[in-house]
């Protein structure tokens, strides 16, 4: 179970993520139910970490605009398993996307200070 | 961190264009539809699979110095972040 906390209307939870050479940071996140990736990252943060690169993408954004992100690919541990997950570099705020939700239960009570889950689906 | 002297929107660019001329006709079928696709631009060999990773790495198994670009099969984008991806195949 991963559990997290309503701040200024946005649900945010906590995540571990490991460097190449198994350094551990935990990086807080916001939920996003409109990103269908796993997971993006400020670029300095995954230079940080020193995440291997693996290719640019296209992203298609709320303006309707397209993007060319750089994918790079991270290991975070969720919900006690260790997963390898392609990582956009890109943004100031930490992104959780429903690629990584995919196949858990999400609840949120959305008021201030209100608590996130993400648990397995009974 | 892009390849060789191409930065990455002239990755994306080349990726696009040879998906469009030489692969599209070929890739776009019902199974193949939403899945992504990582391409070489060296030598347009390419690997599909819903995972992008998995695509990534069975092509850098074979071509080790691959120039790469990754799309999603019929559709306008990999991911949506706030938006919504545009199915370009009929």
């Amino acid at each position: 179970m991963i559990s997290g906390t309503i701040v200024g209307l946005q649900a945010r939870i906590s995540i571990t993520l490991y460097s190449p050479e198994s350094t551990r940071v935990e990086i807080e996140c916001v939920v996003d139910t409109g990103f269908e990736g796993f997971l993006t990252l400020p670029p300095a943060i995954v230079l940080d970490l020193g995440l291997p690169y693996i290719s640019p993408i296209d992203a298609n954004l709320a303006d309707d605009s397209l993007i060319t992100a750089s994918v790079h690919q991270g290991i975070v541990l969720w919900s006690g398993v260790e997963r390898v997950i392609p990582v956009l570099a890109m943004g100031r705020r930490p992104l959780i996307g429903t690629a990584l939700l995919e196949d858990y239960h999400l609840s949120i009570d959305f008021c201030e200070g209100g608590t996130v889950l993400v648990d397995e689906i009974l | 961190m892009p390849h060789l002297n191409l930065s990455s929107e002239e990755i994306a660019q080349r990726g696009k264009e040879l998906y469009q001329q030489r692969l599209r006709t070929q890739v776009e079928t019902a199974d193949n539809i939403g899945k992504l696709i990582a391409i070489d631009l060296n030598t347009g060999d390419y690997e599909i699979d819903k995972d992008l990773l998995a695509a990534y790495h069975r092509l850098k198994a074979k071509q080790p110095s691959t120039v790469t670009w990754i799309g999603r099969v019929g559709y306008n984008a990999v991911y949506a972040i706030g938006g919504t991806l545009v199915r370009t195949a009929e």
